[in-house]
């Protein structure tokens, strides 16, 4: 720190008969701060020059230190600030600040439409088409003036919580979404569920008149919702894999032959194709009396090592989509599941055995072998297992058509050969409870049901709902809201004719296929007690038998029982 | 300086007394107060206003009949016990290994301060990682360097999964308890370790009759905030083993209670919540208590 010194200075007392002389410096720091001391120490000047030098600094850099940290901290604050601003995932599609938009907003009774700044409300939970469904309220704000607010969680969020923070605050949303007809129960209790009757749209009244019987969201009072769209789930199959297999020419004639093959069938294809993959055994595998002989392995054949690709920690898949066949075996629809009688669930034995035995069999016939790895959500998580199938190390993979995105994330080639084979349970005639259906059809017939559903707000006003309502018909009915619905979201829109509609790709398109031979089945588990089939099956079966190499002989009975135990628990029926 | 902050006394501490008052106090008096009734996160069950679905004790009686909350309860339990002890001692371990360095001690504690920082959930993560590739498949599995099967899978079991969160748990708190312990190792003053020196007190001895004692106050605070930390625990919980294997601790099986039912029952869920607390209050009220009359004051 340079340093001039002036002078020395003497200072006297008021008598003016003590005296001390100091030096005097003139310091300058960080050449904007400028000191000047006055030292008084009755010590040699050395020692005042070593002390001052000291104490200055000291001072000097706590002022400076003062300073940083004064402006760090204003920093971070004012960075948080504009980070809490610029975070909010709340939208406001563009508002025209037309007369259009005034004239449509005071046309009807007003007091509510000077208070909020938007005309509906939208609160979506599936984040993953947040963006499309944005683009689809734009288009829709531009045609008709509307003003509306579009709310999306983020991918993969619990929406829950968020959800019922919404609709206790004083902007509620006028439409948001309900999966099943066992949490409209929460919706219809609190008043928040409309019921379709009670509309007043005409258009709106069409389209709900013409939703299937067995799409609607309903309780004993009435209906309540719109569906989103239809989804099915089942074996995801290569074809290209399959002509590796099998030869070209016979691919068709394959698939077309295991949509009617018996178990048995099944289960001797299972186990010829892992021996094949293990020992390159050439065997002729029957279907439906047709006979297919495995070519030697090349090119894409080449790659498996394993029949299935299962995630064992992903609960959800073998505890919620596949306990859903047998559950279809034993009730006609939700409705019947959530009623069902204790002499109804005790009819179920036998399928749950049945069940219990695919289990085994996809798990010990997987790319990972059954044990501690197989339930590991590091190795065989979600992700892992679509990409184990996606790069060719699995025939089927146990999946539904929203992994279709991820499928082709991990290899862009397998999207235009991708179709859906049927789930294969050892169930027999005599074991179904539901009068009309056979295990033919159970076995040759893929789920496809309704996942989410547009649930108007009972609790807004009518203009509200009136917007909502001619919102909802432009959606489903309207040229412009379909082509959004199938092409941005990537949906197969449930009131699709299945003669003329595409969806757009290979798996929609399959289950089109199967909606048109009338080959579907329904998602009766959902009416099941709360968290019993993924959270307390699914877990049971991972917990004791998918990290066990070896099942032991009554572990079939074990699962069966266990699952009508604690479905009768979970229901409160004993 | 004191006049000025004297006469502003209430000015100052507005701001913080505001923000308890509105994020802290009325959500628990308002929580406690619904713990009485049918309330279920949107609407009460019985009427329009909360004083309209009062349904008295039934919501605790509902609680305590659950088997779930009972196992998280116990294992809470188990697992406090297990880490609490852990805990110290390591954080112990590690104040004077570093207080006994003449060279490289500051960079010693920053080093077991860092994994502090980490928050829970990243935490979980990285650690089931470890729990799951590393010890299971390269160093203690079959194939590994050494076998050990208890090191093996340790998420996938009951038991061996609380040492896993006790590892973790040390791995994070650990660092923190030590900086308090060092505090307090050096506030020891030196002239009771010399007399005890010159007396002919053995290392043991010395560590008994002298730095035991004078750490007290150190002692008291390191239980207190490892035993309600242990009792609270829940990001990593949920990022190691989400509750599988009936591993649900306290706050955990809180947090699922209203997904557990339907319509989801924020009552219960609520009323869990409150003997939570009255629990946790308990404990570290007790244990303040006991250990405060063993500080010596200096």
């Amino acid at each position: 720190m340079k340093q001039r010194f002036i002078g020395v200075i003497r200072f006297r007392n008021a008598s003016g008969r003590h005296s001390v002389d100091g030096g005097f410096w003139h310091f300058r720091m960080l050449n904007h701060i400028n000191v000047q001391c006055h030292l008084m120490l009755q010590r040699s000047v050395s020692d005042i020059i070593c002390t001052s030098k000291k104490i200055m600094e000291e001072w000097i850099m706590k002022k400076f230190f003062k300073a940083m940290a004064l402006t760090l901290t204003m920093t971070m604050f004012a960075a948080t600030l504009a980070g809490c601003s610029n975070s909010s995932k709340k939208e406001e599609a563009s508002s025209t600040e037309t007369a259009s938009s005034t004239e449509t907003a005071t046309s009807a009774s007003t007091e509510t439409e000077d208070k909020d700044d938007y005309d509906f409300y939208i609160f979506n939970t599936k984040g993953e088409n947040a963006d499309a469904l944005q683009a689809a309220v734009d288009a829709y704000s531009k045609e008709t003036g509307q003003v509306v607010k579009v709310f999306s969680v983020g991918s993969g969020t619990d929406s829950a919580d968020l959800l019922r923070a919404e609709l206790s605050s004083s902007k509620m949303p006028t439409i948001f979404c309900c999966s099943n007809r066992v949490d409209l129960i929460e919706f219809t209790e609190g008043g928040y569920a409309m019921n379709l009757t009670d509309a007043t749209n005409e258009d709106f009244n069409k389209l709900v008149s013409d939703i299937p019987e067995n799409m609607l969201l309903v309780d004993s009072d009435g209906s309540y919702g719109i569906p989103f769209n239809i989804e099915g789930y089942g074996y995801i199959v290569d074809t290209r894999m399959i002509a590796a297999l099998f030869g070209d020419d016979n691919t068709d004639s394959f698939i077309a032959a295991y949509k009617t093959a018996t178990y048995t069938e099944f289960e001797t294809m299972v186990k010829a194709i892992t021996d094949y993959i293990k020992n390159d055994t050439l065997s002729t595998i029957s279907l439906s009396g047709k006979s297919f002989t495995l070519l030697a392995k090349s090119g894409l054949a080449s790659s498996l090592t394993g029949v299935f690709s299962v995630a064992g920690s992903q609960t959800w898949t073998y505890g919620d989509h596949l306990i859903n066949i047998p559950i279809d075996g034993g009730f006609k629809d939700a409705s019947a599941t959530m009623s069902a009688t204790v002499e109804q669930i005790d009819a179920t034995k036998n399928l749950f055995k049945a069940y219990a035995q695919t289990i085994d069999l996809t798990s010990s016939n997987a790319t990972i072998a059954r044990g501690p790895e197989l339930i590991n959500t590091t190795t065989s998580g979600y992700d892992a297992s679509v990409q184990n199938f996606a790069e060719g190390k699995a025939l089927f993979i146990q999946q539904g058509n929203w992994a279709y995105t991820n499928m082709i994330g991990f290899n862009s080639e397998i999207g235009a050969t991708l179709t859906f084979l049927p789930i294969k349970m050892p169930i027999t005639d005599d074991m179904v409870q539901v009068s009309g259906l056979t295990a033919e059809h159970l076995n040759g017939s893929i789920p496809v049901f309704v996942p989410n559903y547009y649930v108007i707000n009972k609790k807004t006003t009518d203009t509200q709902k009136e917007a909502a309502e001619k919102f909802l018909v432009w959606l489903n009915t309207s040229e412009e809201g379909q082509q959004f619905v199938v092409e941005n979201m990537a949906f197969i829109p449930f009131n699709a004719d299945p003669s003329v509609t595409s969806a757009g790709y290979s798996l929609g398109d399959s289950i089109l296929q199967y909606v048109k031979e009338g080959n579907t089945l329904t998602n009766a588990y959902v009416g099941c007690p709360n968290s019993w089939a993924g959270d307390t099956v699914g877990a049971y079966i991972m917990e004791n038998y998918m990290n066990t190499e070896q099942w032991p002989a009554d572990a079939y009975d074990k699962i069966s029982d266990y699952a009508i135990s604690s479905w009768k628990e979970m229901a409160g029926l004993n | 300086m004191e006049r000025y902050y004297k006469k502003r006394f209430w000015l100052l501490v507005a701001p913080a007394i505001i923000l308890f008052t509105m994020v802290i106090l009325i959500p628990f008096i308002l929580g406690i107060i619904y713990s009485f009734t049918g309330w279920r996160g949107t609407y009460f069950a019985g009427g329009d206003h909360f004083w309209q679905a009062f349904v008295g004790f039934d919501n605790y009686v509902k609680a305590f009949k659950t088997s779930k909350f009972i196992v998280a309860f116990i294992y809470t339990f188990k697992f406090a016990m297990i880490a609490v002890v852990v805990i110290n001692i390591v954080s112990l371990l590690m104040a004077l290994m570093a207080n006994s360095l003449n060279r490289g001690s500051g960079i010693l504690r920053t080093i077991y301060f860092l994994p502090n920082l980490l928050g829970g959930l990243a935490l979980g993560y990285i650690w089931a990682f470890i729990f799951e590739i590393v010890f299971s498949q390269i160093l203690f599995g079959k194939t590994g360097f050494l076998s050990i099967p208890f090191l093996t899978n340790m998420t996938q079991n009951n038991t061996k999964s609380l040492f896993a969160l006790a590892m973790l748990v040390t791995w994070q708190m650990a660092g923190y308890m030590m900086v308090i312990y060092t505090a307090g190792l050096n506030n020891i003053p030196t002239e009771l370790t010399e007399a005890s020196m010159i007396d002919g007190a053995t290392l043991w001895q010395r560590f008994r009759y002298v730095m035991v004692p004078m750490l007290m106050p150190s002692f008291t605070i390191v239980f207190f905030l490892t035993l309600a930390n242990c009792f609270k625990l829940l990001d990593q919980n949920v990022a190691l083993t989400d509750g599988n294997f009936n591993t649900r601790m306290l706050a955990l099986q809180i947090l699922r209670t209203t997904r557990d039912t339907s319509p989801p029952n924020f009552g219960v869920a609520q009323a869990e919540a409150v003997i939570f607390f009255i629990l946790i209050a308990t404990i570290t009220l007790i244990q303040v208590a006991i250990t405060k009359k063993r500080e010596v004051e200096l």
